[in-house]
C-alpha cells in the first residue's frame, strides 16, 4: 500500500491531535456522563442472629456514598418485615461514609425479619440515572429456653427430705422441664447422679437448703440458668415453711412442704402487729410436695411481717423482713 | 347630687381577696403544666406556640426559654441547627425533657457553622477559598466536607500553606487572613456542605455544644450532636444530677476533643451524681487519611473525669478516639480537692479504635481512694491499639471480651500492645493506685503483646508493695504474642517490682499448646500453668490455674468439645459478688446469670 506524503503528513497531524486531545475528550464524556446520576454506594451488611435480648443492638454500617457525585448529599432509611419484632428500628448516617442501624427487640419476641436499608442521593433519576441503593439482612432472633424446676421426693419412706445421716440418706429427683432443650447440665454436678439428664438425682447429704443451678440449652444455643433449692429437714421436722430471699426488697418465694395430705392448708400473711393482711394459699394440699408461692411485697410498707402456715394439726410461723 | 359609695369590708373580702386568692392558688398550677414543643429548622417560626407539629417553633434560642420543670422539647427529625460559638446551654436548668419527633434522621444540633455553598471563590490549581471574616472565626478545629472530615495541611507534615493543598482529603486555615482553602480537583465546581468548628477571639477555645452545669433532672434523646469546642462536644461539669442521655449521637468532634466530658469543676469537690449514658453512637469520626504519624491523637469517647459519683454508661457503641474509649480516671493536680470517680457501671459497650492508630479502649485508674466501686462488665472492647488500665481499687471488672490488640504505630505514642494492664504509675500529685480489684471472667485474645501485665516501674521508687489484693480469677487468656520480650509470648506478666500479695486462680492459657511457658512471676522468667501454681511466693495464691484448649466457636464460646474443666470449677465468689452488688446482676457477657458456685471460665458461661 502506498501513502502520499500529504495523506500521511495529515493523517499525521490528525493522530496527533487525537492524542493530544483524548484525555480532554474523555473528560468531557465523563462530564456527559455524569448528568445520568450514577448509584450510591452502600457495602454489604452481614445477617444478625442472637438470642432474644433486651440490650439494645447497633451495627455499623460502611461504604455510604452518592457514588461517583461526591457532592451530592445522601440520605439513609430502613424498612423491615415483620416489624412487630421490633420496637425500635432506625437507621442514621455518621460521618466518613459510616452510619448504623440501631433496633430493640421487642418484649418477649422471636424470630426472623428483613431488615432494607437505603441510601438516596439527591441527584434524581432522570434519563436513567440510579439514586438509590438498597442493601438486605436478616435479623433472626432466636428464644431463650423457658424452664420450669421443681424437684419431689422418690423414696418417702421415711419423712419429707429428712436427713437422717448419711447411711440413711434419701434421694431427691430434680426436674427441669424446658421444651425444645438439646441440653441440661446441672451444678454442682458432682452431687447429682446425672448432671447432664433433665431429672437427675441427688442424695440428700445435708440439712438445709441447697441450691442447685440448672442451664438448659435450645436447639438455637441459646441458654437459660436457673436455680432450685431444695431444703432438706432436720431430723424429726415433719413440716417445712421457708422463705427467700429474707430479707425481701419486694418479692419472695415462700415454700412449704407437709407430710401428708390435708383437706384444708393455708399459710397467710401477718403484720407485726397480728393483724392478718392476705392469703397466699388456701385449700388442699399434697403431702410431701413442696407448694411455691409468691409473696408480694409491694402493697406493704418497710418492716416485719409473719408468714403462717394452719393445718388442721399443726401451726407454724416464719419472720419476713421487707426492706424497702 | 354626688352619689357616695361605701364598700363593705365584707364584700371587699369577696369580690376581691377571694377571687385573687384562688388565682395565686391556681397560678403555680399554670406554671406547673408540663407542655411538649416542637421545634422545626426548616418550617418552624418562633411566632409559631409550638404546642402542635403544624404550628413549630424554630429557633434554639427560643427552645432555652421553654427548658422549664416538665416540659418537653422535640426537634423535628431530619432537621439540623448550626450553633457556631454557641451551646445548647442546659447550665442552671432542671426537669425537662429533650427528644425528637416525626421520622427520618436524627435531629443535629451542632456546635458548627456549616458554610455556604455559593460563597466559594476558585483561588486557581482546582483549590477553593472561603473568607471567614465575617463570622470572625479566628480558627478552625475541625473541618468537615460533605460528611467526611479532612485534614489539616500542618497535620501532614507539610508546608502550612494554601499551596499544599493539593487533595480533597486536605484544608489549610489562614489564621490571619481567615480564609479557608479547600481542593475540589475542578476549576468549576467549589466545596459543598462545608462544615467547620470555630473558635473566635473572645472563645478561642471553642464552646461545647452541649453545656451542663448545676442541671439536674434532664433526659435527652434521639439527637445528633455534633462539633463543639476544642475540648469537647458535650460538658458535664460538676454539679449535676439526675442526667439521662439516650440514643443520641455526638460525632464530628475536634481533633483534640472528648465526645462527652463529665467532670469536675478542678477548684472544688463538686461531683456529677445519678449520670446515665445510654445506646449512642460516640464517634469523633475519623479517617483513615486523617491517621498520621505526625500529630499525637487525642481524645476520649466517654470520659469521667475527677468528679463522677453513679453512673451507668450502657450499650454504646465508641469509635474512633484518640486516646481511650471510655474512661474514669481521677488523677489531677487537684486530687487532694477533687471528689473521685465512684460508682459507675460500664456496661454492654461497644467499643473500638476504628481509622484512630492509638486508643485505649478502657482507662480506669486513678490516685489513691479516688477511682474506686465501679462494675465494668459485658463490654466488647475490640480492635484497639493500646493496653486498657485495669486500676483504681475495689473495682469489678467481669464478663469482658478483650479482643484484638495490635500495637500502635505511631512513632509519638506509646506502644503497649497488652489486652490490659495492672501497672499504674508516678504523677505529681502521687502514685496512683491498683489494689483490691476483682478481675474476673473475662476473655483476653488476640493481642500484640502479653495479655495482662501486672507491676511496677519506676526508677524512683523501685518496688510497690501497694499493687496488692488483686483477684484475677476464671479468666482465659488465648493467643497472646511476645511484646515486650521476644521470643516468648506469654499471657501473664508479673514483674518483680510489683511486691503486693495478689491472688491468681482458676485461669486458663492457650496459645496453641498444652506444655508451653505461659507466664512470668516475678523472679520466675518463664512458667508454664502448672508451674505458676507451684511457684515460689506464688503457691499460696495460685491455684489451678491450667492450660486447655478452649475450642472456641463462634464468639468466644466455648466449644463443645472443650474440656469439662473449663465448664465448670471456676471460684466460687459468691459472697463477695452478694456483697457487691445483687446476685441477679453478675451476668455474663450475653447476659445470663452466672452460676456464682460453679462458674465456667471466660467472660460466655457454658
Amino acid at each position: 500500500m502506498q501513502y502520499s506524503k500529504t495523506w500521511l503528513q495529515r493523517h499525521f497531524l490528525r493522530l496527533c491531535a487525537i492524542a493530544l486531545f483524548a484525555p480532554q475528550l474523555a473528560k468531557a464524556g465523563d462530564t456527559l456522563s455524569a448528568r445520568v446520576n450514577k448509584s450510591p454506594t452502600l457495602n454489604d451488611i452481614a445477617d444478625n442472629i442472637l438470642c432474644y435480648t433486651r440490650d439494645q443492638q447497633t451495627i455499623l454500617l460502611h461504604g455510604i456514598s452518592a457514588g461517583p457525585e461526591t457532592w451530592q448529599r445522601t440520605k439513609l432509611t430502613v424498612t423491615c418485615t415483620n416489624a412487630v419484632l421490633f420496637d425500635r428500628l432506625e437507621a442514621n448516617k455518621l460521618a466518613n461514609g459510616n452510619g448504623y442501624v440501631k433496633y430493640h427487640i421487642a418484649s418477649g419476641r422471636a424470630g426472623s425479619a428483613l431488615v432494607t436499608v437505603t441510601v438516596t442521593d439527591d441527584g434524581g433519576n432522570a434519563n436513567g440515572g440510579i439514586n438509590s441503593i438498597s442493601r438486605s439482612f436478616t435479623v433472626t432472633v432466636n428464644p431463650l429456653p423457658l424452664v420450669n424446676t421443681s424437684y419431689t421426693l422418690l423414696n418417702a419412706a421415711g419423712v419429707n427430705g429428712k436427713y437422717a445421716g448419711s447411711n440413711n440418706a434419701q434421694t431427691i429427683k430434680l426436674s427441669a422441664v424446658s421444651p425444645g432443650a438439646v441440653r441440661y447440665n446441672w451444678y454442682p454436678e458432682q452431687l447429682v447422679n446425672n448432671a447432664s439428664s433433665a431429672t437427675p438425682e441427688y442424695y440428700i447429704q445435708e440439712s438445709g437448703p441447697r441450691t442447685f443451678f440448672v442451664t438448659v440449652t435450645n436447639m438455637y444455643g441459646c441458654k437459660t440458668v436457673d436455680s432450685l433449692v431444695v431444703k432438706s429437714l432436720a431430723a424429726g421436722k415433719l413440716y417445712s415453711l421457708s422463705v427467700f430471699p429474707n430479707p425481701v426488697s419486694k418479692n419472695a418465694e415462700v415454700q412449704f412442704i407437709i407430710p401428708h395430705d390435708e383437706l384444708y392448708v393455708a399459710v397467710e400473711v401477718y403484720s407485726a402487729a397480728g393483724s392478718k393482711l392476705s392469703t397466699l394459699y388456701q385449700g388442699q394440699a399434697k403431702g410431701k410436695t413442696p407448694y411455691s408461692l409468691r409473696f408480694d411485697g409491694s402493697p406493704y410498707v418497710a418492716g416485719v411481717y409473719f408468714i403462717k402456715l394452719s393445718t388442721p394439726g399443726h401451726e407454724e410461723g416464719f419472720k419476713l423482713v421487707l426492706a424497702k | 347630687m354626688k352619689q357616695e359609695i361605701t364598700y363593705n369590708r365584707c364584700l371587699l373580702t369577696r369580690a376581691i381577696v377571694k377571687p385573687l386568692v384562688l388565682v395565686l392558688m391556681l397560678l403555680p398550677a399554670f406554671q406547673l403544666q408540663a407542655n411538649t414543643y416542637y421545634f422545626s429548622q426548616s418550617a418552624g417560626s418562633d411566632a409559631n406556640n409550638g404546642l402542635t407539629t403544624t404550628t413549630p417553633k424554630k429557633s434554639i434560642g427560643a427552645a432555652l426559654t421553654l427548658m422549664v420543670s416538665g416540659d418537653t422539647i422535640l426537634f423535628k427529625r431530619g432537621d439540623e441547627w448550626y450553633l457556631p460559638l454557641n451551646s445548647l446551654d442546659l447550665r442552671g436548668k432542671s426537669g425537662f425533657t429533650l427528644g425528637a419527633y416525626d421520622s427520618g434522621a436524627q435531629p443535629v444540633i451542632a456546635g458548627m457553622s456549616i458554610l455556604t455553598n455559593a460563597s466559594w471563590s476558585y483561588d486557581g490549581s482546582l483549590r477553593w477559598s472561603y473568607s471567614l471574616s465575617a463570622l470572625g472565626f479566628t480558627d478552625l478545629f475541625r473541618v468537615v466536607v460533605n460528611c467526611t472530615t479532612v485534614l489539616n495541611v500542618s497535620d501532614e507534615g507539610k508546608s502550612n500553606a494554601k499551596t499544599s493543598v493539593t487533595s480533597d482529603s486536605e484544608y489549610y486555615y489562614d489564621k490571619s487572613a481567615e480564609k479557608l482553602y479547600l481542593y475540589t480537583g475542578s476549576s468549576t465546581t467549589g466545596p459543598q456542605y462545608v462544615e467547620v468548628i470555630p473558635a473566635s477571639s473572645s472563645l478561642p477555645q471553642g464552646i461545647s455544644t452541649v453545656l451542663m452545669h448545676n442541671t439536674s433532672n434532664v433526659i435527652i434523646s434521639d439527637i445528633d450532636f455534633r462539633g463543639g469546642s476544642k475540648w469537647n462536644i458535650v460538658h458535664m461539669e460538676a454539679p449535676n444530677r439526675n442526667i439521662d442521655i439516650d440514643n443520641c449521637t455526638m460525632e464530628e468532634a475536634s481533633k483534640w476533643a472528648s465526645g462527652i466530658l463529665v467532670s469536675d469543676t478542678m477548684i472544688s469537690t463538686d461531683y456529677n451524681a445519678h449520670i446515665t449514658i445510654t445506646n449512642c453512637i460516640v464517634d469523633k469520626s475519623f479517617t483513615s487519611f486523617e491517621n498520621k504519624d505526625t500529630f499525637l491523637l487525642s481524645g476520649d469517647g466517654i470520659f469521667c473525669l475527677n468528679g463522677v459519683d453513679t453512673g451507668n454508661i450502657a450499650g454504646n457503641t465508641v469509635l474512633n478516639w484518640g486516646h481511650v474509649g471510655i474512661s474514669l480516671t481521677s488523677y489531677y493536680a487537684q486530687a487532694p480537692y477533687i471528689h473521685g470517680v465512684h460508682h459507675v457501671t460500664v456496661e454492654a459497650n461497644d467499643v473500638s479504635a476504628g481509622n484512630s492508630g492509638y486508643m485505649h479502649a478502657l482507662d480506669v485508674s486513678g490516685l489513691a481512694g479516688l477511682t474506686t466501686y465501679n462494675i465494668i462488665k459485658r463490654n466488647n472492647f475490640h480492635n484497639y491499639t493500646t493496653t486498657c488500665h485495669l486500676q483504681g481499687s475495689n473495682n469489678l471488672f467481669f464478663s469482658n471480651i478483650f479482643n484484638g490488640v495490635i500495637g500502635t504505630t505511631h512513632p509519638g505514642q506509646s506502644f503497649q500492645p497488652f489486652g490490659g494492664d495492672m501497672v499504674p504509675w508516678r504523677r505529681p500529685e502521687g502514685i496512683m493506685e491498683a489494689r483490691d480489684n476483682w478481675f474476673l471472667n473475662n476473655t483476653i485474645a488476640n493481642t500484640g503483646g502479653y495479655s495482662l501485665w501486672l507491676g511496677w516501674g519506676d526508677s524512683a521508687m523501685p518496688y510497690n508493695a501497694n499493687i496488692t489484693n488483686i483477684k484475677i480469677a476464671n479468666n482465659i487468656l488465648y493467643s497472646y504474642a511476645d511484646f515486650p520480650f521476644k521470643g516468648v509470648p506469654l499471657g501473664l506478666d508479673v514483674d518483680t517490682f510489683a511486691t503486693g500479695t495478689n491472688y491468681y486462680r482458676n485461669n486458663n492459657f492457650w496459645n496453641g499448646s498444652s506444655t508451653d511457658v505461659v507466664a512470668r512471676f516475678k523472679k520466675y522468667p518463664y512458667l508454664t500453668a502448672s508451674g505458676l501454681n507451684s511457684a515460689l511466693l506464688c503457691s499460696t495464691y495460685c491455684s489451678n490455674n491450667g492450660q486447655l484448649d478452649p475450642q472456641f466457636t463462634g464468639y468466644f464460646t466455648l466449644g463443645s468439645g472443650a474440656d469439662a474443666s473449663l465448664k465448670t470449677g471456676g471460684i466460687d465468689y459468691s459472697s463477695y459478688i452478694s456483697a457487691y452488688i445483687p446476685l441477679t446482676e453478675f451476668v455474663d457477657y450475653n447476659n445470663v446469670q452466672w452460676r456464682t458456685s460453679t462458674p465456667s471460665r471466660g467472660a460466655i458461661q457454658y
